[in-house]
């Protein structure tokens, strides 16, 4: 309550309804957006700072305060015994390589698909290629388990039986290559719907402009197509992006995090560092670092790329 | 510049039963040069007969051929063809001069710094040069009409195909287009297909029209053959505003009745129409007086409606004894006083009266002409669209 508004109650001595109508009416902005702000408070920013005082104490109390403030330490310990810089690189290579094959396979298969000339095959070809999606990451990562086992594996037993070369162990020597790879399968299909959506969009005389000027197919996609689907393949890579720093039970849930710490993602150094190393000031320091990186690369690509609207 | 032929060009959507014929068997001649309208209304296989010369459709069965090449197998980059739409299909990321260069890059050999000689002066024969640098977000709907025709004129193609493209315009601005257009053609002489389902765009523009209906031809002709020396009722009825009033009737002892009216045939009428009983009378609104004398094969009508235009009014009268409530239209001058209601006197002359057979729609006797109207229809016009500039 400001100065002012006391002053103008005291003066005209009104009564404790009118008072509040005047509260009510200099704040009106404020109390419209206070319940947003709440809800920003209990669910972004208490957990926040919770994580953040997490990550500069000893061990957590009942009594916040009697907790023992050990400073930048446990950053320390994340860094160093922890393995945090390891786990922020697997991540941040199983983020760019699983993007990069989603988006370009997500967009073949659309453009393929849109090129389908019966409406039924197209359709056909719609459902089955968002399958994979509605897979839950645990289940993907069981079946993934069962299927790339080197004993009785269908996929390595195809390798074998219909190609010259031996199988890899999937899972103990390319474990990363697997996560990507089956990461690629569970989500290219939401790379494709996105894109199948965002080239439906492309006005057809678009393209036939582009053919009468005389573009060959490549040259038609890269100036005329993909640059009109640029709000499209911004929000759905981003999205994307977002959503692959998260990962954590498809990848837990087939190596957990190893052979050693070889698929170690961020998300699963967090868990385990809680979970079964029973350091809870470690978790809360990594995460607190992964929060800040990840919030910082989507700022940078909203920055660099931008939001634009549809062309008109 | 070339000349295209068109050789029992059929069209076909969809398979088996279900299939659509869009254009059906037509055949057509355009010379080098030569601006040709494709009228019709929607449907009519207009746009889908222009698409097959671009090559953006390949036709189910015929021949098209630019210059002495038959076109069937090559795609529209190979074709030489630019194309205006009528939705401008401007690429919205590119710039103006982007745009108009993008042709240019994807299918000559020019250096950059040809093109972009090129597509300056293009662009200042357009008077677009100050938006060159401009997106066509940026561009009112005017402005991207210019930008989609120089597009077009900087590739300096055979053959301009244009699809509706003034449909877009306000109608203002749509008259002024039309002059442009029909300066920059006669000015490049450059083979020009103008599809539109506007008559009076169709009467302004071309040197010939080519009149569609359900994807046959109707009748090929200069602009005001087709509106004097229509090939049948419909083209009668499509080219001309208003349209022509049509009567169905039974001719007998040279008398057409029609329900509302008799009219008696002049001899000649007679020697055309020759056996056939079921015959519709066709004039247009211009043709009919309306007065307070009863006159020779003039009939009783009351006034419906009155649109005043300025120079002229539309009125749209029901003929007294007819059984029926429908009103055909009179187009009278703008000063004469008429007012709904009113009881008048419709007559239209024996000279200007057109007749068809009612069942083939096929016209069995035009209306006379002036001798030198005549004899302008008997050759084609040197440009149709003088008059329009």
């Amino acid at each position: 309550m400001s100065t002012q508004t006391q002053t103008e109650t005291t003066t005209t001595s009104e009564t404790g309804v009118a008072r509040l109508r005047e509260l009510w009416n200099d704040y009106l902005p404020y109390w419209f957006i206070a319940p947003m702000v709440l809800v920003m408070l209990l669910i972004t920013f208490f957990p926040g700072a919770y994580d953040l005082y997490l990550s500069v104490i000893e061990e957590p109390t009942f009594d916040v305060f009697a907790a023992e403030f050990v400073g930048l330490q446990n950053y320390a310990t994340a860094f160093g015994r922890g393995g945090a810089l390891h786990s922020f690189i697997i991540t941040v290579t199983v983020v760019v390589s699983a993007l990069a094959l989603e988006s370009v396979l997500g967009f073949g298969l659309a453009a393929l698909v849109a090129g389908v000339e019966s409406e039924r095959l197209q359709s056909f070809y719609r459902v089955l290629f968002i399958i994979p999606m509605a897979v839950a990451p645990v289940s993907l990562a069981t079946i993934g388990r069962i299927m790339l086992n080197s004993e009785i594996g269908v996929i390595p037993y195809l390798i074998e039986a219909t190609t010259p070369f031996a199988a890899p162990a999937f899972l103990s020597e390319i474990p990363l290559l697997t996560v990507v790879l089956l990461d690629t399968w569970n989500w290219t299909p939401f790379m494709f719907i996105i894109f199948y959506a965002g080239l439906s969009s492309v006005p057809d005389t678009l393209i036939e402009a582009s053919r009468v000027d005389g573009a060959p197919l490549w040259r038609r996609y890269l100036h005329v197509v993909i640059p009109y689907m640029k709000p499209v393949v911004f929000v759905a890579t981003l999205i994307r992006l977002i959503d692959l720093f998260r990962t954590f039970g498809v990848v837990y849930g087939l190596t957990q995090g190893g052979p050693g710490t070889a698929t170690q993602l961020v998300s699963i150094n967090i868990y385990e560092q809680m979970f079964i190393n029973n350091s809870p000031g470690v978790a809360a320091a990594i995460a607190v670092v992964y929060l800040v990186f990840v919030v910082a690369i989507a700022n940078i690509v909203i920055a660099k790329v931008g939001f634009e609207g549809v062309w008109d | 510049m070339a000349s295209i032929t068109l050789d029992d060009v059929t069209k076909e959507f969809g398979e088996g039963g279900d299939a659509v014929v869009a254009v059906d068997d037509v055949s057509l001649d355009i010379e080098d040069g030569e601006f040709v309208v494709f009228v019709g209304p929607s449907g009519s296989g207009k746009s889908t007969l222009m698409r097959m010369v671009a090559g953006l459709e390949t036709q189910t069965d015929g021949d098209v051929s630019i210059g002495d090449t038959v076109v069937n197998q090559l795609g529209p980059r190979a074709r030489d063809i630019a194309m205006v739409f009528q939705n401008y299909a401007l690429y919205p990321n590119m710039t103006v001069e982007e745009n108009m260069s993008f042709g240019l890059k994807m299918s000559t050999d020019l250096s950059a710094d040809e093109i972009e000689r090129t597509v300056t002066e293009t662009a200042e024969m357009m008077g677009i040069e100050s938006l060159l640098d401009n997106t066509p977000g940026e561009l009112s709907g005017g402005q991207q009409q210019r930008v989609a025709l120089g597009r077009a004129i900087v590739r300096d193609p055979n053959v301009f195909l244009m699809d509706e493209p003034l449909s877009n315009l306000d109608a203002k601005l749509r008259t002024t287009m039309r002059t442009e257009i029909n300066r920059l053609q006669s000015d490049l002489g450059v083979t020009t297909l103008y599809v539109t389902h506007d008559q009076t765009e169709a009467m302004t523009m071309g040197d010939r029209l080519v009149v569609l209906n359900y994807g046959e031809l109707q009748q090929v002709g200069t602009p005001l053959e087709c509106f004097y020396r229509p090939a049948n009722r419909f083209v009668a009825g499509f080219i001309g505003s208003p349209s022509m009033n049509f009567f169905e009737g039974e001719v007998t002892d040279g008398t057409l009745v029609a329900d509302g009216f008799e009219y008696d045939l002049s001899e000649r009428m007679q020697a055309n129409v020759g056996d056939r009983t079921a015959v519709t009378l066709g004039a247009r609104p211009e043709d009919y007086t309306l007065s307070d004398e009863p006159t020779d094969n003039g009939f009783e009508v009351v006034v419906d409606v009155v649109e005043p235009m300025g120079s002229v009014s539309y009125v749209y009268v029901r003929s007294v004894a007819a059984s029926h409530d429908e009103t055909f239209v009179v187009e009278v001058d703008g000063q004469q006083p008429i007012s709904e209601g009113e009881r008048l006197h419709a007559h239209v002359a024996a000279t200007d009266v057109h007749l068809f057979d009612t069942q083939s729609g096929e016209t069995i006797h035009q209306r006379e002409l002036t001798d030198d109207a005549e004899n302008a229809l008997s050759k084609p016009l040197e440009n149709a669209s003088a008059g329009a500039d």
